[in-house]
């Protein structure tokens, strides 16, 4: 195919921004689908996808366009997933591609998202194009939106296409300045084969799909390739693209945008980033930025029921056909029995990984307190990761410990920057930067430890700003701290499911915020319970929970032996529930609760 | 096999309470001639299907509502008679009804003696006015004692009077006058009920709604205008006390019999003998719209509504509902469950009996734990609550269920 008429790009916006809109309009425009076959949001696929407006996976569409030149394009439409979780995602769905649509919400502005993408774009050297969305809105103030784009990105938005995705407006002229202003793919159609992977899923009947961009050479079927990352080598069985249906092709060329399948059983297997190549001429240098993914952030995976373990470890295994960015192993916790130590990208990604546990293997889960991996040395020299709690060495073992850090810039109407520069320090952080990027917009950019993210940052920030501060933040590095372990001790017996650790500046407020919150989730037993938060083997607070007043029923109504023995029955069902740590049932919000306190 | 006690079921009432779970009918006149016709049907019914001698044998009869005393008297009567007809009702059977101080008069306590009742049971729930109308009750505190005085003069000497502990607002104080009055009238059986703040009454549920707000109605928290469990216990630790002094001993969670001097009262005992049976495993049979029926090796009840129960009846189906076979395991659950509920607590050695294997042994690894911690008391044959234990009740009870594994 003549590369001069392909044009690889993506959409960048945040989330309601209205990349899924004008998604699906080019779609229609372009006559990829017929406006009755579009149910809404034609690219996002999962059901969760749809139901949290994001993009979880990125998927690339081809698309037929003839522009006002006569001539006709192929346009590839890579998606991108838009959260931070899933941020090496995004930087290799944007590598596969020469230009990008920002799009920025005529009345919300530049956001932090947005931002963090944007400067992904722009260091992948891609042209992008400004649009301007919901421009139909009474509160839209285009002007602004220019001044902010150019100010926050630095790039020359005085052309900005002013477009209502939802209206259909502007959409042609989108799709002119794609074709106009973003170049060409360049590419050496007789060197070696070089394919980037940036996206790949399993499907049960053909095994792993993967999306790939030829940079350079030409994937055909029955052509042996081989994985630069594994080395491992594979035959091309099928290829082609997606419009958005897929369609079988003879071969993808360099430039070009589309799928393969080469017998791969496992997702695992195919590593997004990497390159492949020919196996018997294979090119010399892959294309670079290739990462292995790495798990920020971990938690426990607990079957609420005993029963539930080993459908609970079939669903991991499924689960992680499918995705390879998480990654679980075995793990026993004295309060809740036998479950999995899982590793997320992020809060986001763990979230979606326990809700399709929930939703699609019907699993009633326990998820502890998140945490992130720490770096301890002991003292003997030695170093090894940390990433539960439990697993801390003793306090006179510890020469050191590190934690993970995080970059995190932040957008927010000047209105609530005081409230968010007291999160930020509650939380640990220093400031490295306080700009008014316009007259009421602040950006401000933190150094952060990310373990004061994974509790409950977002959902403080939410609050601090009534919803409107954005946030994104990248991985910087590991930083030495005071950190210590703090421990919740129901009826004198430590809970391992409750134990956190903290800055030691922190142990006592959120010590006794706990054991308060402990106090009102745990109902009361038939004797009084002490709950302590401690500190090694200094306690440093306490609360107890008195003995239980009342539990009877005081009257049989004729005879309604039944209806009493109901009653228990239910009783027995809420305590079922809940988990007994020693001679105490604690219920699940219990230990979800840690997530809460402030 | 020996002999069943019987329950009737009258679902007529005034108005709805607002505390009550029970099935009631508002309805009057026609409705209430061919319930009682129905009741007849299915008493004629039971009186020739149990054709066992010992099964026809009655030694308890009890009239419940709703409120029994709300339909005229000879009907009361009438239904007696029938069952006199069928079935073989002891000389010295209990018969008991229940009735509401505002609903009695001098007519219906002439039928009630007519027809061989020897104890009356009245819906009291309160000496105070205030609480009363909160609970929607149509009578007075004054018309509550009048009516007390009525049916001792009326030649009744087996009265009991419920009580209702917990309500909205309530203090041990409000129970000082309870008690007065009690001492003043003397009644020879006290129930004294606890107020559930749950669903299924009008009052619970306002409670729930108003405790917590709509978001968590299920969690009632303290604060709202019930008294909390210390305050309920008081109120509960203060009735035991009191009714002892006044000389009644308590045989069951919410039961006081006045204590019996064998030289001056015939009788042994004037415990409940329906409702032990109740706690016993006894049989009994429940007629009636939404009775319930113990006959091994089945428990059922009857149809909940007036008409369904009716419809039933006369076109000869069956009205019975829920029907479940009660296997060995369930059985010895509820014989421990219930039978607890008695201060006296159980006896193994009758237990087994019932079983047809070692009570004692069956449920060991449940019991010894409880024993251990002080909430069972063991003394020879006989288990029981420890005192501490009777409020908590529920937790130790719960204990029981499925604990066994048993062929069925």
């Amino acid at each position: 195919m003549d590369t001069k008429l392909i044009r690889n790009f993506s959409i960048i916006a945040h989330i309601d921004h209205g990349k899924t809109t004008l998604s699906d309009r080019l779609l229609e425009l372009t006559g990829a689908l017929s406006q009755r076959e579009m149910g809404e949001q034609v690219l996002d696929a999962m059901d969760l996808e749809r139901e949290r407006g994001i993009t979880i996976k990125a998927h690339a569409v081809r698309l037929t366009y003839r522009a006002l030149d006569d001539q006709e394009y192929v346009l590839n439409l890579i998606d991108t997933p838009g959260h931070v979780d899933f941020s090496y995602e995004v930087s290799r769905s944007l590598a596969a591609c020469e230009g990008a649509i920002l799009v920025v919400d005529a009345s919300q502005g530049v956001e932090a998202q947005t931002l963090a993408n944007c400067y992904l774009a722009v260091n992948n050297n891609l042209h992008i194009i400004p649009v301007i969305n919901k421009i139909d809105l009474p509160s839209a103030q285009p002007a602004v939106i220019k001044e902010q784009i150019e100010h926050l990105i630095g790039i020359d938005s005085s052309n900005a296409i002013l477009a209502s995705a939802k209206q259909g407006i502007g959409t042609e002229e989108i799709l002119e300045a794609v074709v106009r202003e973003i170049p060409s793919p360049a590419g050496d159609f007789d060197a070696p084969l070089k394919a980037l992977i940036f996206d790949s899923w399993f499907d049960s009947y053909r095994g792993v799909v993967i999306l790939t961009r030829v940079i350079d050479g030409e994937m055909r079927r029955g052509k042996q390739i081989r994985s630069m990352a594994t080395g491992q080598v594979y035959t091309v069985e099928d290829l082609g693209a997606m419009t958005p249906k897929a369609i079988s092709l003879d071969s993808l060329g360099a430039g070009e945008v589309g799928f393969f399948i080469a017998n791969i059983k496992r997702v695992a297997d195919t590593k997004i980033g990497d390159t492949f190549t020919d196996a018997d001429r294979p090119t010399a240098t892959p294309f670079p930025g290739f990462q292995e993914i790495k798990p920020m952030v971990f938690a426990g995976l607990y079957p609420v029921e005993a029963e539930q373990y080993e459908p609970l470890r079939d669903a991991l295994e499924k689960l992680r056909l499918n995705d390879s960015s998480f990654f679980y192993e075995p793990e026993n916790s004295l309060a809740l029995g036998f479950g999995y130590r899982c590793g997320f990208l992020g809060l986001l990604h763990m979230d979606i990984v326990q809700e399709r546990l929930e939703r699609e293997f019907n699993l009633n889960l326990l998820t502890t307190a998140p945490s992130v991996r720490y770096r301890v040395t002991r003292t003997d020299g030695s170093v090894i990761e940390v990433d539960n709690p439990t697993k801390l060495p003793p306090p006179n073992e510890i020469d050191r410990i590190e934690e993970p850090m995080i970059e995190a810039t932040l957008l927010s109407h000047h209105e609530y920057v005081g409230n968010i520069l007291k999160l930020a320090e509650e939380k640990r952080g220093v400031q490295k930067k306080f700009e008014y990027v316009s007259p009421t917009r602040v950006m401000l950019v933190y150094d952060l430890p990310l373990n004061e993210i994974v509790m409950d940052f977002n959902d403080r920030l939410k609050s601090a700003s009534r919803g409107y501060a954005s946030f994104d933040y990248h991985f910087s590095g590991y930083r030495e701290s005071d950190l210590v372990k703090l421990d919740i001790l129901v009826n004198e017996e430590p809970v391992d499911a409750l134990s956190l650790i903290v800055h030691r500046d922190q142990a006592f407020p959120r010590g006794r915020a706990l054991t308060e919150k402990m106090k009102e989730l745990i109902p009361r037993q038939l004797f009084p319970v002490p709950i302590q938060a401690a500190v090694g083997s200094r306690v440093i607070s306490r609360e107890t929970i008195r003995a239980m007043g009342k539990n009877v029923l005081a009257k049989c109504y004729g005879g309604d032996i039944t209806r009493k023995r109901k009653l228990l029955e239910k009783q027995k069902e809420g305590k079922k529930r809940m988990k007994r740590v020693g001679k105490v049932d604690i219920p699940q919000e219990a230990f979800l609760a840690i997530l809460k306190v402030q | 096999m020996g002999p069943i006690g019987l329950y009737i079921h009258i679902p007529f009432c005034a108005a709805h309470c607002s505390y009550c779970h029970f099935v009631i009918d508002l309805a009057r006149g026609e409705v209430q001639g061919r319930y009682v016709e129905a009741v007849e049907m299915e008493i004629e019914h039971w009186g020739s299907r149990l054709s066992h001698p010992d099964r026809r044998r009655v030694d308890t009869l009890y009239i419940g509502g709703g409120t029994p005393s709300w339909i005229p008297g000879s009907a009361i009567e009438k239904i007696i008679q029938t069952v006199r007809n069928c079935f073989a009702v002891d000389e010295g059977a209990e018969i008991t009804v229940e009735v509401n101080p505002d609903s009695l008069d001098a007519v219906k306590i002439r039928h009630y003696q007519e027809a061989g009742i020897n104890r009356v049971s009245l819906g009291v729930q309160s000496f105070h006015d205030e609480e009363l109308k909160r609970l929607g009750r149509t009578h007075h505190a004054a018309e509550a004692e009048s009516a007390i005085q009525q049916v001792r003069q009326g030649g009744f000497d087996n009265i009991s009077v419920d009580l209702l502990a917990g309500l909205p607002g309530q203090t041990v104080s409000h129970w000082e006058r309870n008690f007065e009055r009690l001492a003043a009238l003397q009644p020879e059986h006290v129930s004294l009920y606890l107020f559930d703040e749950d669903e299924e009454s009008v009052l619970g549920r306002k409670i729930l709604r108003q405790a917590s707000g709509p978001v968590e109605k299920m969690k009632p928290r303290p604060g709202g205008n019930l008294p909390d469990e210390e305050e309920l216990r008081r109120i509960y630790d203060f009735a035991l006390c009191e009714l002892d002094r006044l000389g009644y001993e308590q045989y069951e969670i919410s039961n006081f019999a006045r204590r019996t001097n064998p030289t001056n009262t015939p009788r042994s005992s004037l415990r409940s003998r329906h409702n032990l049976k109740y706690w016993n495993m006894e049989p009994y049979l429940g007629l009636g719209c939404a009775a319930h029926s113990f006959l091994l090796p089945r428990r059922w009840h009857n149809e909940n509504s007036t008409e369904g129960y009716i419809q039933a009846l006369f076109s000869e189906n069956d009205p019975r509902r829920e029907i479940e076979e009660i296997t060995p395991a369930r059985l010895a659950e509820d014989a421990f469950i219930f039978g607890l509920r008695q201060i006296d607590g159980i006896q193994y050695r009758s237990l087994s009996d019932l079983l047809g294997r070692e009570a004692g042994t069956l449920f060991r690894p449940i019991i010894n734990p409880l024993l251990a911690e002080g909430w069972l008391i063991e003394q020879g044959d006989t288990l029981r609550l420890a005192p501490k234990t009777l409020l908590v009740s529920n937790e130790i009870f719960g204990r029981f269920l499925d604990a066994v594994p048993l062929e069925t």
